[in-house]
């Protein structure tokens, strides 16, 4: 999910009108009083999903309804209507509730989008009415109450005297009624609450209502103060909200003390400023006030843009300044959203930010001044006592937050003087890191993304002259975080917003080719943006060193590990482009990360330079090691040894045997010259570890170590007299090892395990097939140096392995035999090891595996062991040669019962005519007999007994041999009846 | 909310537009804006990647992208962070030898994803030179009539007299605004500047009765 390329799709039109209609039409259509039967029910509820699916498509694009809104909402509120009347007047009763509430959803949906609602003022007795009935008043039609609740306010929205509604007797009656219906919801938790407030603040701004207010207020703070009720407050604060918003200036002025009164009995009541939406509500409450009390003015970011023509662009101009008084409790209520803005909730943040920002804009500049100065304060709050940025207290992060989002609302309104830019946009460029550890995790990505809503702000907002010293360190700033930040929303962000400097300015450094290089698809994915973007943009030597620069200072500290490992990767990246003047500086700056406590520390500094190295492998001649290669080995001393062979810190130790792997060099291998004795301790504490990724770590280890002998082995490349030594070297250390990698991989191919990525076991066991082959091969190959070849690769143990690649190559799958195949065909090809008694290590039968596999092979037209009609008949003869034979037959037995026709048919064949040619008893060494295959396959089952397998797997095939005869012959022969009576006795009776 | 979310709501809130200028190099674009925004024409140098001008135009802003003509050049302009509203397809309307080109380079912009519903306005610029073709000219050797994908539009115009030029956008931004911002946009097609929307009173609720009314939920 991190790194998604996911876009919202774009729409040109309301593609799906027709059958968004449809949907309409047909619940429209349905009988709103009679009760629906089960399956009517099913599919009506269907429908309405449909028609919700099909909306929630839209939400991005909202706008492209609006056409067609009028037409759809129209029939949806007449049918509404209707209804109403029909319960109103003429007292009809409905079966069940279902679909009315089914058509209130369709309105409360085209609600939520931009709003037609036709109505008019005769609808007010009939809405009134309504909404005490008892569809509206049914549990479970909370979308049936919000409508009505806001068709009355729209009714209450048309200019026209209330009181003609009112009987003769009782004049005000109306409007008691309404207020009555608006106050009774007003604490509801649900959604009512909202149509509530809404409906109560259209009352309250009518001008013959205007005179209710004060007891409106009244009757809020008497509330507030004997029921410390959270919903109902939020409920009287949306509403006052609301009237102070859109309702007149005067009424505010009016009602001021009484309004600010509100807010402070509020903010008096411990339980309710516990609750996130009354604070944001106080919050809103007291910034409109405020606003309200100020004049308006022209928006300055507008001012910035230009007319499209003369005349346009002087009463544009005209539209700006001039003095005034600004309110005394400006000052106070500033304060408090100074306060707000360091909230511990975001919401709250945000509404004290756009409360902050625009009364800034309508206040004189001096004082717009003074509260940006206020706000930009903020950020050194915290930053006093921390010695960097990564020491901050996590409070800090509400503040970072609340400061950049209020910066940013104030820059997007071109409210930041020229004098401001520099300390903001320092800053700002700490902001763009803010990122506190906490554990196993961080907090701050908010700030950082915040901090770019600034500068992407300021980037519209200010004069290009006036960012101009200021272009490079953004552009340098910016990069590193479109590139390295681990987040992609705050990658995407920081190259929106480079885009938009580029695009405003022209300012950045090669700018477009930059921009280029991350754009939003380049930083989507993690890996590509570490990997390929950022070496790219590192082409560019103004940026080239700040990336470095961060990687060595942030990402390889890092908190999570994942991007550790890239930063490592990525510093090689970046390295390479010019690995001689970069490498060294580079290595030598990773290695101080060394020598620190933090094991995350250590972890990065090590992989950063076992990446390096890397480089300078790649980079150089294979015969050629490159100094520098063995400096960075030797930087190997400042971990110490006791933090890479704690078993709490796997990642230390795999990064170390990385690091050998790619930094040792052939000095290193002498006890004597080495500048890492203990490399060798490591190196042994990785194989033995429990760990997947350290045992591979160790591996490759080893496996330089040997490559390293082998190239020294060729004449002329490496001074002669280092040879003995070498592989003494290698004898000390590697004797117990070789014969333990054999075991691994030996163990190995019994994997047969299967996980969620499929079939794993088979890519282990071809894995450990290769890695057989190879391990006897370069044993084989170098046996004439090893002092003990014989204890390197003991015969057993290399027969043992032959007959465990055959036992793959006869098996069910084909891509498993075939690389068994393959690898079985190169052991047979390949020459002798030069000892004496050469021959204990030849292949068992080889003339005839040759004339099987090999003649054969190149004669027909090129068919493989994956062909099982090609290779079964020959495979069954390897049942002849005695050392192999368990292993062939166990892989035989496997695949006679396996469910793969193409495997299981010639291999049954196969098996059944070999057991034909058998004699009942042989004495020759590599001939089989129909006693001893008998009495194999018996053993195949008493040393598996309680595994099913193979039991079973063996009497399927002797289910198959007895049904073709195979075992005839043994009834002329006694001791043959004997053993075919025992094998039975002997499967049924085990004991 | 992430930036991304914040700057699709900026666009919707302060009714800005995303207008692309686009065209064959030395076809006039940079030209145009120059002189729409009263800046002085002469000796203007080829652009190099992109250039953003903000105009104001009645109630809407538009952020206008002059992009550099190379084909080279099509990555920068593609923004995955706004959408793009609408296209000005400029024309050398004097450069017959490029004609082919410049209907084949349209007509394959036509095609991109981000340009879906995007309104089209082709300005056949240098009218003020000899020999340029006409609008109906134009029309025809850039097949405009088989595109049937996008609303589009076509004008005579010379960015040095300025002829047609705040026309062309008018018909830009009213497009735009039709299918953008219809709810505003139906009620206000007057072109004359309004005062700045945050400068005026929040009017009281003043509806003919039986009528439509935008009803404000959100707070
Ligand atoms: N006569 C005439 N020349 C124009 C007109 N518009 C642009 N030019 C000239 O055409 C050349 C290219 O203009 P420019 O704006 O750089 O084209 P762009 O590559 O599309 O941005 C410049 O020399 C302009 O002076 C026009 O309407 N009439
Ligand atoms: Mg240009």
């Amino acid at each position: 999910m991190e790194d998604d390329n996911e876009e919202t799709k774009l729409f040109a039109s309301f593609e799906k009108y027709e059958e968004f209609s449809g949907l309409q039409i047909s619940l429209l259509s349905l009988d709103l009083f009679s009760q629906s039967s089960p399956e009517e029910d099913r599919s009506e509820a269907l429908m309405v999903q449909s028609y919700t699916n099909i909306l929630n498509e839209y939400q991005e694009q909202a706008y492209l309804l609006d056409p067609f809104l009028e037409d759809l909402v129209s029939p949806v509120v007449g049918s509404l209507k209707a209804f109403a009347k029909a319960v109103v007047e003429k007292g009809q009763i409905t079966q069940s509730n279902e679909r009315i509430n089914r058509v209130a959803l369709l309105l409360y949906n085209y609600i939520k989008f931009p709003r037609f609602f036709p109505h008019e003022i005769a609808d007010l007795s009939i809405a009134l009415d309504f909404i005490s009935s008892s569809p509206v008043h049914a549990r479970e039609n909370w979308a049936l109450r919000y409508v009505t609740l806001l068709w009355l306010s729209l009714i209450c929205m048309i200019p026209f005297d209330l009181e003609q509604f009112d009987e003769p007797d009782s004049l005000g009656g109306t409007a008691t009624r309404i207020e009555g219906v608006g106050k009774s919801y007003l604490s509801k938790a649900g959604l009512e609450r909202e149509g509530a407030a809404i409906l109560l603040s259209r009352l309250y701004m009518r001008k013959d209502m205007s005179a209710k207010l004060p007891d409106f207020l009244r009757w809020s703070v008497s509330s507030i103060q004997t029921s410390v009720d959270p919903f109902s407050c939020v409920g009287l604060l949306q509403a006052i909200c609301e009237v102070v918003k859109s309702g007149s200036a005067g009424q505010v002025k009016a009602h001021l003390s009484q309004l600010m009164d509100l807010a402070s009995v509020v903010e008096q009541q411990i339980i309710l400023t516990a609750n996130t939406v009354v604070r944001k509500f106080r919050i809103k409450l007291i910034s409109r006030i405020i606003l309200r009390l100020l004049p308006a003015r022209a928006s300055a970011a507008r001012l910035r843009g230009r007319a499209l023509s003369a005349d346009a662009q002087e009463a544009l101009i005209n539209a700006a300044d001039e003095e005034f008084e600004v309110p005394d409790e400006t000052e106070a209520v500033l304060e408090e959203l100074f306060r707000a803005l360091q909230d511990k909730d975001t919401i709250v943040r945000w509404s004290a930010a756009k409360g902050i920002a625009r009364i800034t804009e309508r206040l004189p500049s001096e004082f717009a001044g003074q509260v940006l100065d206020t706000v930009i304060g903020l950020f050194s709050i915290h930053s006093m006592a921390a010695a960097s940025m990564y020491d901050l207290p996590s409070v800090a992060e509400g503040t970072w937050h609340g400061a950049c989002l209020a910066c940013a609302e104030i820059a997007r309104r071109g409210l930041v003087t020229d004098d401001k830019l520099s300390e903001l946009i320092s800053w700002l460029t700490k902001a763009l890191y803010f990122d506190i550890r906490k554990g196993a995790h961080s907090i701050g990505s908010n700030v950082r993304d915040a901090a770019s809503f600034v500068l992407w702000s300021l980037a519209r907002a200010q004069r290009p002259e006036a960012l101009a010293i200021h272009a490079d360190h953004l552009s340098q700033t910016l990069a590193v975080v479109s590139l390295y930040d681990r987040e992609v929303h705050i990658r995407r962000a920081a190259s929106a917003t480079f885009q938009e400097f580029v695009g405003r300015t022209s300012l950045f450094p090669h700018g477009i080719d930059v921009l280029r290089k991350t754009d939003f698809y380049a930083v989507g994915i993690r890996r590509n943006a570490y990997l390929v973007a950022a070496p790219e943009v590192a082409e560019h030597l103004e940026y080239r060193p700040y990336l470095i620069d961060h990687l060595l200072k942030v990402t390889l500290r890092h908190w999570d590990a994942s991007v550790r490992q890239l930063g490592a990767q990525s510093l090689r990246g970046l390295c390479e482009l010019d690995l001689l003047n970069l490498g060294p500086d580079a290595a030598l700056r990773a290695s101080r990360l060394l020598d620190v406590p933090d094991s995350g520390d250590v972890h990065g500094g090590l992989l950063a330079l076992a990446e390096i190295a890397a480089a300078y492998r790649d980079y150089c001649q294979p015969s050629y090691l490159h100094p520098e290669q063995r400096k960075i080995f030797s930087y190997l001393n400042d971990v110490s040894l006791e933090t890479i062979l704690s078993p709490r810190h796997e990642l230390v130790t795999s990064a170390a045997n990385i690091l050998i792997a790619n930094s040792i060099t052939a000095e290193e291998t002498h006890t004597d010259e080495s500048s890492v004795p203990h490399w060798r301790k490591i190196v042994d504490a990785g194989l033995k570890s429990r760990s997947t990724p350290v045992q591979e770590a160790a591996a490759s280890a080893m496996t330089a170590v040997s490559k390293l002998v082998d190239c020294s082995a060729v004449p002329g490349e490496m001074p002669i007299h280092r040879l003995p030594s070498s592989y003494q070297m290698l004898g000390a250390s590697c004797l117990v090892v070789s014969c333990q990698i054999i075991d691994a991989l030996q163990e190995g191919l019994g994997d047969y395990s299967t996980d969620e990525r499929g079939d794993v076991g088979s890519w282990v066991r071809m894995a450990c097939i290769k890695g057989l082959t190879s391990v006897v091969q370069t044993l084989a190959a170098h046996a004439a140096v090893l002092p003990t070849f014989e204890q390197y690769l003991p015969p057993a143990k290399c027969h043992s392995a032959i007959g465990g690649i055959l036992k793959q190559g006869v098996e069910r799958l084909d891509n498993v035999r075939q690389q068994a195949g393959e690898c079985f065909t190169a052991l047979l090809s390949s020459p002798l090891p030069s000892v004496p008694h050469a021959e204990h290590w030849r292949i068992r039968g080889e003339r005839l595996m040759r004339e099987l596999f090999i003649e054969h092979y190149s004669t027909s037209d090129a068919k493989g062991w994956n062909d099982g009609a090609w290779l079964y008949p020959r495979a069954v003869k390897l049942l002849d040669i005695e050392d192999y034979r368990d292993a062939v037959l166990a892989g035989l037995i496997l695949s006679a019962n396996s469910r793969t026709d193409s495997t299981q048919r010639p291999v049954t064949a196969g098996l059944i005519s070999y057991a034909q040619s058998l004699p009942v008893t042989s004495v020759e060494k590599d001939r089989y007999d129909l006693l001893r295959f008998i009495r194999d396959l018996m053993s195949q089952i008493s040393r598996n007994f309680s595994s099913n397998n193979v039991v079973i797997p063996v009497l399927q095939t002797f289910h198959i041999l007895l049904e073709a005869d195979v075992f005839e012959p043994l009834a002329e022969d006694d001791q043959g009846l004997n053993r075919y009576c025992f094998a039975q006795s002997e499967i049924f009776c085990p004991i | 909310m992430g930036l991304l979310t914040i700057i699709r709501k900026i666009r919707q809130k302060e009714k800005e537009m995303r207008i692309l200028f686009l065209g064959l190099d030395n076809a006039g674009k940079t030209t145009i804006l120059k002189k729409l925004s009263g800046e002085d024409i002469t000796g203007i140098s080829p652009t190099l990647g992109f250039n953003i001008k903000t105009f104001v135009h009645r109630q809407y802003t538009l952020n206008i992208w002059d992009v550099g003509g190379q084909r080279t050049l099509r990555p920068y302009w593609r923004n995955y962070f706004e959408q793009t509203d609408a296209l000005v397809w400029v024309v050398d309307a004097c450069d017959r030898m490029r004609m082919q080109d410049c209907k084949e380079e349209l007509h394959s912009l036509l095609l991109e994803d981000r340009l879906a519903g995007a309104s089209l306005l082709v300005l056949a610029n240098k009218q003020d030179l000899p020999g340029s073709l006409s609008g109906p000219e134009i029309r025809d050797a850039l097949d405009l009539d088989s595109i049937k994908s996008h609303h589009w539009k076509i004008l005579p115009c010379s960015a040095i007299t300025g002829e047609n030029l705040v026309e062309g956008l008018d018909w830009v931004v009213n497009d735009v605004a039709g299918r953008l911002y219809y709810a505003t946009a139906t009620s206000d097609t007057s072109s004359k500047v309004r005062r700045a929307s945050t400068s005026e009173e929040p009017s009281a609720p003043q509806l003919p009765v039986q009528t439509s009314a935008a009803v404000g939920v959100s707070s």
